[in-house]
């Protein structure tokens, strides 16, 4: 017998079936230079352990706190994961996963879905991650208005009653509201709702200003001003354009920063509009303040009467599709932006898909197309959602011609390639096999490098399984030779074997 | 508790269809579970291959990319396989990265011995951790093969898996590198032993 040297760090390692090491033993008994190597073995193997050397906790739970942001990332993308296999079907998900790349793969299949999948998660990543965008109950007490009272004070007439002033830099806001400074008697009376104030010629006025009324009696400090319709308006926290007009009809356009309104009596027919880029804020006879310094939202603090506010879409009109609301005395509520309410909006969806709620999932996307308008952001993403909602609920047709208008749309190519596969699958479980073939055919041609080439394959050569048809060889060609070594695609070719 | 060992949880009384059932539902617990269970198995290896140098980094990368595609693993292989699959993978290109790898490839691809003199193997016999100062010569395919089949106890057929080779090729590094260890271990037969000519 030869020395069994490969054989003896198994031997040492005490994994060797019992009657190959009664063998091994024996020969090692009568073989000095065996029994040196094995002794070493042992003495090697005896070291083993301590390779894997204890990690401390210390440096556990360092790394620990390193990987939660990936965990909660982790946990999230699991449950829209298992919310859209429960909502599009298993086989159309592990399908879709196929194209996931898979650790130590290269080439296109890789980074092709890895593009296409980073989007999906900064999609989720923003949406996770995104501000809380909840219309929020006032947390806070209203401040009175006596604190935030517009600093007037009665002086001479300005001359320069429009002069244009630079607005200050945003981070030089204070944070409240300059204390006030001998009220003038006649200031004093308009904060108290006893004024009248004639109107005053319609003028735009930006940022910090002064302004006089037509009969030149009162002037604002700047930033404050008291408008033609009796309103008073402090503008010292504010980026804003001032349009008023003889109708006592009274506008401001707020750029950002903060306005504090106080609106004793408006005349009849008279209206007061502030306006973001999130929202519409009118009034009648109130007092409240608009506030736009964070750019996801617009938040309006009502101290006094009631306001209506309307979420603002394109040239700051009231947006349909999007409620109305109205804002009452010690009330603060904040109103998205387009962008923040849209984020929020497909969270819900999928949160509501999640629960199995898929009436409000609906509910949801169909919103977010009609506020997102035909060119709005990630329109592709929540059609091919919706369309996964209608199929679920059974409107195949209506799924159909949705996954059919995102295939043939402008999207982005991983949408039109997914709705086409996603239709083939749909006619797939609907069993229209003629409908699932001339799918797969279209998808070929259309995307012959697309992410299911293989997928497409493989059901063309199912589906024409048994059949001599001369399509249905070319695509058992191209399976074998672009796939041949896969098992999927291995077991379909044995199985659908060529006559 | 603060400075407890980690090593010394009862892995093994882990069910890794509980487990997986959790990480693929998204569970943190199931996340801190795979952690625990894997980061001794995980940190040896990367100390292996790296010895001191990026260690936490490439632990880190690592359970970074686990945490990150535990969503693709479908059960093909063992999770442990898995796992120490992307391990090397990420402590193979740190060592790419670093140049080391060619260099020490070459250096040691055809080498059984390097020369260590009769006072160093003394020195060697003494020290408490003479496999891992001999492992060190080894290069990166040996050192991970040994060490994934002698401590971590993955056939051969699963180190192909994380390598992506050949269970033979396997095989036959996990022979040469056996030898090369028992050829310098002082106590080696003499005919092996290591003196250059
Ligand atoms: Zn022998």
């Amino acid at each position: 017998m030869t020395c069994p040297t490969a054989e003896l760090f198994e031997l040492a390692d005490g994994r060797m079936a019992v009657a190959r090491a009664q063998g091994v033993r024996a020969h090692v008994r009568a073989c000095a230079a065996c029994q040196e190597q094995l002794r070493a073995a042992e003495a090697i193997v005896g070291q083993t352990a301590a390779l894997r050397q204890p990690v401390d906790a210390d440096m556990e739970a360092r790394l620990w706190q390193a990987l939660v942001p990936e965990v909660e990332l982790a946990g999230a993308r699991a449950r829209k994961r298992a919310a859209w296999r429960e909502l599009l079907g298993r086989r159309a998900v592990e399908m879709l996963e196929l194209a996931w790349p898979r650790d130590g793969e290269h080439g296109w299949r890789v980074w092709m879905p890895r593009v296409i999948w980073t989007g999906v998660l900064a999609a989720i990543l923003l949406t996770v991650l995104g501000p809380d965008v909840v219309p929020e109950e006032s947390a806070t007490a209203a401040p009175a208005l006596a604190s935030d009272a517009p600093n007037l004070a009665v002086g001479e007439p300005h001359e320069d009653a429009v002069r244009t002033a630079v607005s200050p830099p945003r981070s030089v806001f204070p944070t409240t509201a300059p204390a006030p400074s001998e009220p003038a008697s006649m200031v004093s009376d308009a904060l108290n709702g006893n004024t009248e104030v004639p109107a005053a010629a319609p003028r735009h006025v930006r940022g910090w200003h002064h302004l006089a009324s037509a009969t030149n009696s009162a002037t604002a400090t700047p930033g404050q001003a008291l408008l033609a319709c009796g309103a008073i308006v402090d503008l010292t926290e504010a980026n804003a354009t001032l349009v008023h007009n003889l109708s006592a009809d009274a506008e401001i356009e707020l750029d950002d920063g903060r306005v504090v309104v106080r609106v004793p009596k408006l005349p009849p027919g008279g209206r007061l509009v502030v306006r973001t880029a999130d929202a519409v804020v009118q009034v009648k006879g109130t007092a409240f303040a608009v506030d736009k310094r964070n750019k996801d939202w617009t938040t309006v603090e009502v101290f006094e009467g009631v306001v209506q506010v309307d979420a603002a879409g394109h040239g700051r009109e009231p947006q349909a599709g999007r409620e109305t609301i109205f804002v009452h005395a010690g009330e603060t509520r904040r109103i998205e932006s387009v962008d923040a309410y849209l984020r929020r909006q497909i969270a819900e969806l999928d949160d509501a898909v999640a629960a199995g709620r898929l009436e409000v999932g609906h509910e949801k996307a169909q919103r977010y197309l009609m506020v997102a308008g035909a060119d709005g952001p990630d329109v592709d993403d929540v059609q091919l959602r919706l369309g996964g909602i209608l199929s679920r609920t059974g409107h195949l047709a209506e799924a159909a011609r949705l996954y059919r208008t995102v295939a043939d749309g402008d999207g982005p190519v991983y949408a039109r390639q997914n709705a086409l596969a996603v239709l083939a699958v749909l006619h797939r479980d609907a069993d229209r096999a003629d409908a699932e073939r001339a799918t797969w055919d279209e998808y070929l041609v259309r995307f012959p490098d697309g992410l299911y080439v293989r997928e497409a394959l493989v059901r063309q050569v199912e589906l024409g399984c048994g059949r001599a048809d001369g399509a249905v060889e070319q695509a058992r060609r191209t399976l074998a030779s672009r796939f041949g070594q896969e098992p999927t695609a291995a077991a379909v070719l044995d199985r659908c074997r060529s006559r | 508790m603060a400075n407890a060992s980690i090593h010394m949880l009862p892995t093994e009384v882990v069910d890794e269809e509980l487990l997986l059932e959790g990480l693929r539902a998204g569970s943190a617990d199931a996340f801190r579970g795979l952690y625990r269970l894997y980061l001794p198995k995980v940190a040896g290896l990367c100390r292996v291959l790296l010895r001191d140098v990026g260690v936490e980094d490439a632990i880190q990368d690592t359970f970074l990319r686990v945490f990150r595609n535990i969503q693709q693993f479908r059960g093909e292989s063992r999770l442990t396989t898995w796992v120490h699959r992307i391990a090397t993978n990420v402590c193979l290109s740190e060592l790419r990265q670093r140049g080391a790898w060619r260099a020490r490839h070459d250096e040691f691809t055809d080498d059984l011995g390097d020369g260590r003199d009769v006072e160093a193997d003394l020195a060697l016999k003494q020290s408490s951790q003479q496999l891992q100062t001999l492992m060190d010569d080894l290069d990166p395919l040996k050192r991970t093969t040994f060490f994934l089949h002698h401590v971590e106890g993955l056939t051969a057929a699963e180190i192909g898996v994380v390598l992506g080779e050949q269970r033979g090729t396997v095989l036959k590094r996990l022979q040469r590198t056996r030898e090369d260890l028992l050829a310098r271990w002082p106590s080696g037969l003499p005919d092996k032993a290591s003196v250059r000519p």
